[in-house]
């Protein structure tokens, strides 16, 4: 039994990993109410682009990572300019702009494959000598602890922002009607140009921590995103908290399942926690 | 846009994704000035030349290359197909080399799986298919028109066995992907290590591309091993195995399947891979290594040498006449030479026998300690 407090803290990181692609994931589905398949590449833009700064250019990683989460909230801003902005004036439905997300998802990962190769990389420089904390008979390294305290500071950040600021209002008004908001005299394209950036920043930031904690190689978004996508339906489509929560539900149903079951059901047990709940509570567990 | 506009993009844009397409096929034809004889012999190349195992893919095509340009082979026209080490895409590519590129026979392919899913559409069009990198034991049986010049895990599962014990652990945990290499191999490590007198401790599978195994690791440090067994043919589980075993301080000597020979796992895992002990084939004759070193300026990365000699086998076959996937078949049957990466010469089932060389990553270095 004392392996437990161990397998508590490996579900309280995976918790975290995916709690920060789903809550920039509930926060562009809620504004926009499609799905998102960039949300997931951008995690791997900038990666790839902190490689090329860190790595390649030698820039100091307090440099390096702003740099990147900018980019990537540069990328998802671009994208909907060019991709889904113009779909959305000719009232394209959801299925569209899900097949044009798949399409963009689709190119930015073969360019990345492209430029960089699929070889398997690490973001970390001081492999074997990190920094490790022990909490009883557990062990975590500095990486994951800093993905933890990111993880839910994001989220408390976000929470916040969407209840308390004058943009957070527009946002939840522009959620619940487009068109009204637009009546009310709410610029909506700007709106949600400046959502796409920001939960393109998170996505963004997720790549890189996952980057630094085990390693970038092209394929990375479909992953995170599709654990992130279970965290945020799990938690409820559309709520912060629900993502938070739905993630870390995730975390611990694969974890405490691996050690029950076989690392083998990972996955099956990942997809099928979201089967049961959109069989017996589709609205997730905290509705938006 | 207006509609004129509209189309000219779409004609351009169409025009472009033709033009890329057609600029990277990786086709090696023989000049048009040269007639196109009947006899010309088409051989297809399943391989993952991209994905997370290209490095690999690159290697066994480097070797295609060579023996090509070694044996002179100017009847015997190449095509290269990417699999990605993909079950499906292997499956797609060896019916398309096949049916429309009338391969008579196919090096390939390097995952196990990929091959496994290959083997039956060669089987069935009598097509000769050599892999020089899948080492499932579930490959002795796949056919009589499947060959490889890589012993099986049959074999290397042995070895292994007896590289734990002779190393004085007793205790053996197991961490393999959960595909045909992967659960073959463990499969061999449960028989083989308790027949030797050891104790397998724990067994833990792990999906391609996972890069979280922190829980597995977990589950086998409570075990209390003191080794542990990597079975991996992806890098990306490769490294993150290597770290996370590191950071969660599992004291244990880590050994590891003939896939973790690479640069790319010293580099990935840096310091985590210390002390790393691998079982490895063959990477080739003095004198392949110098000529792959004059050719290509690195040394031949893993089954370099077994994709020489798969190529190498059925060039000859094709010097002394052999038309059709049938009469190659009857040269492998009896053929016997020194090639590349060992002695070739197929038992009744396709398989070779081999040895294996031990190698230690010490400061980053894979060094053989035989």
């Amino acid at each position: 039994m004392d392996i437990v407090p161990q397998l508590v803290a490996n579900s309280i990181i995976a918790g975290a990993t995916y709690a920060l692609v789903a809550v920039g994931f509930s926060l562009g589905f809620s504004a926009t109410r499609f799905f998102n398949f960039t949300h997931g590449v951008l995690a791997a833009v900038a990666a790839y682009a902190v490689f090329v700064l860190g790595s390649g250019l030698g820039l100091h990683w307090g440099l390096a990572i702003p740099c990147g989460i900018l980019f990537a909230g540069l990328v998802g801003w671009l994208l909907d300019i060019g991709v889904y902005r113009p779909l959305r004036k000719r009232r394209a439905t959801n299925m569209v702009l899900l097949v044009a997300s798949l399409g963009a998802f689709t190119a930015i990962q073969a360019l990345i494959a492209m430029l960089f190769t699929s070889q398997f990389r690490t973001l970390a420089r001081n492999i074997g000598t990190q920094k490790l904390y022990t909490v009883g008979t557990a062990v975590i390294t500095q990486t994951q602890v800093i993905i933890v305290l990111v993880g839910i500071a994001v989220t408390v950040g976000l929470a916040f922002s969407l209840k308390k600021t004058l943009f957070g209002k527009m946002v939840r008004a522009i959620s619940d009607d487009e068109e009204v908001s637009k009546i009310v005299g709410i610029n909506t394209n700007r709106i949600i140009g400046v959502v796409f950036f920001i939960s393109s920043a998170i996505a963004g930031l997720a790549g890189i921590l996952v980057g630094y904690d085990t390693g970038i190689e092209p394929t990375m978004g479909m992953h995170l995103l599709l654990k992130g996508v279970v965290g945020a339906i799990v938690g409820g489509v559309g709520s912060i908290w629900g993502a938070l929560l739905g993630s870390f539900l995730l975390g611990f149903a694969e974890n405490f399942g691996t050690w029950q079951i076989s690392g083998a059901w990972k996955s099956a047990i990942a997809f099928g926690l979201l089967i049961v709940f959109l069989i017996f509570r589709p609205q997730g567990i905290l509705r938006s | 846009m207006n509609n004129t506009i509209k189309v000219i993009v779409g004609i351009v844009i169409v025009a472009l994704v033709v033009w890329g397409v057609m600029s990277t096929r990786d086709t090696a034809k023989a000049p048009e000035s040269a007639q196109n004889e009947a006899s010309e012999v088409t051989v297809g190349l399943l391989s993952p030349l991209t994905g997370d195992v290209a490095s690999y893919g690159e290697s066994v095509k480097h070797g295609v290359e060579l023996a090509k340009a070694a044996l002179g082979a100017d009847t015997v026209t190449v095509v290269y197909e990417d699999t990605q080490c993909d079950p499906a895409e292997a499956a797609n590519a060896a019916n398309k080399l096949i049916s429309i590129d009338k391969a008579v026979a196919i090096v390939g392919d390097l995952c196990s799986s990929a091959t496994l899913a290959a083997a039956p559409i060669a089987e069935q069009n009598s097509v000769v298919m050599i892999s020089p990198a899948s080492t499932s034991p579930d490959m002795t049986e796949a056919g009589e028109y499947i060959y490889r010049t890589i012993p099986s895990d049959a074999l290397q599962g042995t070895f292994g066995a007896q590289l734990v014990y002779s190393r004085g652990h007793r205790r053996l945990a197991v961490l393999y992907i959960n595909d045909d290499y992967g659960t073959g191999f463990d499969q061999v490590l449960k028989t083989a290590f308790p027949a030797l007198g050891g104790e397998i401790v724990g067994s833990e599978a792990v999906d391609r591309d996972s890069t979280d195994v922190r829980t597995q690791i977990t589950k086998i440090k409570s075990a209390n091993p003191d080794a542990i067994y990597l079975i991996s043919n992806s890098t990306a589980i490769s490294v993150s195995a290597l770290r996370q075993i590191n950071e969660l301080g599992l004291e244990a000597e880590i050994f590891a399947s003939e896939g973790l020979k690479s640069a790319d796992i010293t580099e990935g895992a840096k310091e985590a891979a210390e002390g790393l002990v691998v079982s490895s084939v063959s990477s080739g004759t003095q004198e392949f290594v110098a000529q792959y070193r004059a050719t290509y300026g690195e040394d031949p990365g893993p089954f370099a040498a077994q994709a020489y000699d798969a190529f190498a086998v059925i060039a000859k076959a094709v010097a002394q006449g052999a038309k059709t996937g049938v009469e190659i078949k009857a040269y492998l049957d009896t053929v016997t030479f020194d090639g590349a990466s060992g002695l070739i010469e197929f038992d009744t089932f396709g398989d070779i026998s081999g040895n294996y060389d031990v190698y230690v990553v010490l400061n980053g270095e894979f060094t053989q300690n035989n």
